[in-house]
């Protein structure tokens, strides 16, 4: 999937001089993905890269140092995922799209996973559902839905705001003996504050999730609710 | 000495003002068009906001993901044509990032625009078009109570304007004049840096919209209680007072806020050029509700632009000869209205009469929410046929429209309710 994504990269920017490309660079004091820390609540390096086609089509790639140990089973340092989809505005104002992205971990593929979602913004609020059929490789799916709000304050400042519910269905030796098997719903959370300085973005944000040891990875540790920095240079 | 006796010596005192400031109306927008700077709008294609892993958390908004992508696209096409990059604004509403762009003097613009429109990377390009507001030209107009031509007393009753929101792109308007004190909700300068400009034509523009009512000095405003936002687009001539100058690009980045902000009415005390970036943007204004009022300018048998935009209610004076059928008439001589450094006075012109209709829009959208620009147009229409004129003319009466909105008697309802009877019988 990754090597498909960059090959579509490469052959895209080649063809279409109205096309997009940017991307980012970022530090992160701790790499929060969902509300669950997968840097150990250290810090992480980040790199992004994003394709946007004339007609709405985009690509794009993302890969992140990690840090999940868990105890007995397989490291894995660093993380990628590819995503695609398509995006398009409405006379409404109202952007609508339906991609897909898949996330791989070196050393542990067995938490590679695949998920879809449909998406709904504004300029300073969109809202996605996603669904994965095996989450984090495991048998059993899962729906993420989130929210995400932007209010810049002053100039260059900005406030925003996520908030997200992860309904997770795990597997379970009682399965056959219960006709459903249980669910977990793990909600996060996060309020940062942003300064955009040109190519420079400073955000610091408090992140907080209702369940600190998710049953759907093992990352080796906790995850308190805590705050976070990051320092990104955007090209 | 009575309030009364307070209120015509301030009018006087301001007359005598007016009066030395030797108001002229707005020069050719022609002639403006051949003095244009000398920069150029680039737009480039602002691509949807969509899922991206790197700024997940960041909302969507232009200024995010993306934009350094276009400014460096922005600096290449610089670099191509020779131009310099001076500045830069997401529209988010036309899908662009609108870059301004200096030509040096030895380019013409011309060939230039139509080299760069050839560019793939550019969704499109224009030049910089200067607008100026329209005001008129003989400010010793006899003193004339305009709200009186209206009722606005009654209609207040039954609308204010409240929770509407009004765009009044214009110049600077003084936040802190008695009149207008707390009844500016929201203000951005698009012109420049400085945080609060008071200049003339946006202070008594907003005046006419909004002033306070009941407030024991100075106007009533045609929707008191209108949620008033100005929107500096325009700067004032610092050789006279009642001149403004507008480029495409303030205006533009004004437009766009107030669709940002959901606003109901905008108003537009001012004409120009055609400008293709600002036609496109009053229409989506439109089309999400926006009633666009605009001034219209006599000297042009469409009113010029933007009142000649379909879906844009134009407006002129009443006092002016053979307007078309398409351009609505409002009082727009002896209008008092505040003026900077905490003053009232009277103003005239084409940009008053509309600033007065987009309080009266307001005032219906107050009554009747749900009811889409084309359908407050409606209510306004009121043809008649003047003696010395073949041509039907669109006076504004505002009861009627008031009335038409309501489905009962607006004003002198005591008087219709008493003839009535008699008239039945």
């Amino acid at each position: 999937m990754l090597r498909g994504v960059a090959t579509f990269l490469l052959c895209a920017c080649a063809s279409s001089a109205s096309a997009q490309l940017s991307g980012t660079l970022s530090g992160v004091s701790d790499y929060r993905y969902r509300g669950i820390s997968f840097s150990d609540r250290m810090p992480a390096a980040q790199a992004g890269v994003a394709y946007d086609d004339p007609k709405g089509w985009y690509v794009g790639a993302f890969g992140s140092t990690v840090r999940l140990e868990p105890p007995g089973g397989p490291s894995s340092h660093f993380q990628a995922i590819a995503y695609g989809g398509y995006a398009t505005r409405l006379p409404s104002g109202i952007s609508v799209e339906a991609g897909g992205d898949y996330s791989v971990f070196t050393g542990a593929s067995d938490l590679d996973y695949g998920e879809v979602f449909l998406g709904a913004a504004t300029d300073s609020l969109n809202a996605r559902i996603y669904y994965s059929p095996r989450y984090f490789g495991k048998s059993s799916n899962a729906v993420y839905g989130e929210i995400n709000a932007t209010q810049p304050l002053i100039e260059r400042v900005s406030l925003h705001l996520h908030a997200g519910v992860l309904r997770y269905r795990y597997e379970s030796p009682y399965a056959a003996v219960y006709s459903t098997q249980p669910t977990e719903n793990v909600i996060d959370a996060r309020i940062g504050l942003r300064i955009d300085l040109d190519v420079f973005q400073l955000e610091v944000a408090w992140v907080g999730v209702s369940n600190h040891s998710a049953a759907y990875v093992i990352t080796g540790s906790s995850s308190p609710n805590t705050f976070v920095a990051s320092l990104s240079i955007s090209f | 000495m009575t309030l009364r006796a307070v209120w015509h010596a301030l009018l006087t005192v301001a007359l005598c003002a007016v009066a030395c400031m030797g108001w002229a109306e707005g020069t050719d927008p022609t002639a403006d068009a051949k003095a244009a700077t000398r920069e150029v709008l680039v737009m480039l294609r602002l691509p949807p906001p969509h899922f991206r892993p790197d700024s997940d958390y960041l909302g969507g908004y232009a200024r995010q993901s993306g934009s350094a992508g276009r400014q460096r696209i922005a600096e290449e096409l610089a670099a191509r044509f020779k131009l310099r990059v001076v500045g830069s604004w997401p529209m988010p509403a036309l899908g662009v990032d609108c870059f301004v762009m200096e030509a040096p003097d030895n380019l013409p613009l011309g060939p230039l625009i139509e080299s760069m429109s050839l560019d793939a990377r550019v969704e499109s390009v224009q030049a910089v078009n200067v607008f100026r507001v329209l005001s008129h030209d003989d400010p010793l107009y006899p003193l004339q109570p305009t709200a009186a031509l209206w009722h606005l007393d009654e209609l207040h009753r039954v609308a204010t304007g409240k929770n509407v929101r009004v765009a009044a792109i214009d110049s600077g308007v003084e936040l802190d004049h008695p009149d207008l004190e707390g009844r500016i909700v929201l203000s951005r300068n698009f012109v420049d840096a400085r945080d609060a400009v008071a200049e003339l034509h946006g202070t008594a523009v907003a005046g006419i919209i909004g002033a306070r009512a009941d407030n024991g000095i100075g106007i009533v405003g045609v929707a008191p209680e209108a949620r008033l936002m100005a929107l500096r687009a325009c700067w004032q001539a610092p050789s006279d007072g009642n001149a403004a100058a507008c480029s495409s690009f303030t205006l533009a980045k004004a437009v766009q806020f107030a669709i940002d902000n959901n606003a109901k009415v905008i108003n537009l005390s001012l004409g120009g050029p055609r400008d293709r970036l600002l036609e496109r943007l009053l229409a989506v204004a439109t089309s999400r509700g926006a009633v666009i009022v605009a001034a219209a300018d006599p000297r042009f048998a469409d009113g010029g632009f933007p009142a000649s935009l379909p879906g844009v209610l134009a407006v002129a004076s009443d006092d002016v000869q053979d307007a078309p059928e398409a351009i609505y008439l409002a009082p727009g001589r002896d209008i008092p209205t505040t003026l900077p450094g905490r003053r009232w006075g009277l103003v005239g012109g084409s940009s008053y009469a509309a600033a007065q209709v987009a309080g009266l829009v307001a005032l219906l959208i107050d009554l009747a929410p749900d009811r889409n620009p084309q359908q407050i147009r409606e209510t306004l229409s009121t043809s008649e046929t003047a003696a010395s004129s073949p041509r039907h003319r669109h006076i504004v009466d505002a009861c009627a429209a008031v009335a038409r909105t309501v489905g009962a008697c607006a004003c002198e309802c005591k008087i219709a309710r008493g003839l009535s009877p008699i008239l039945v019988r």
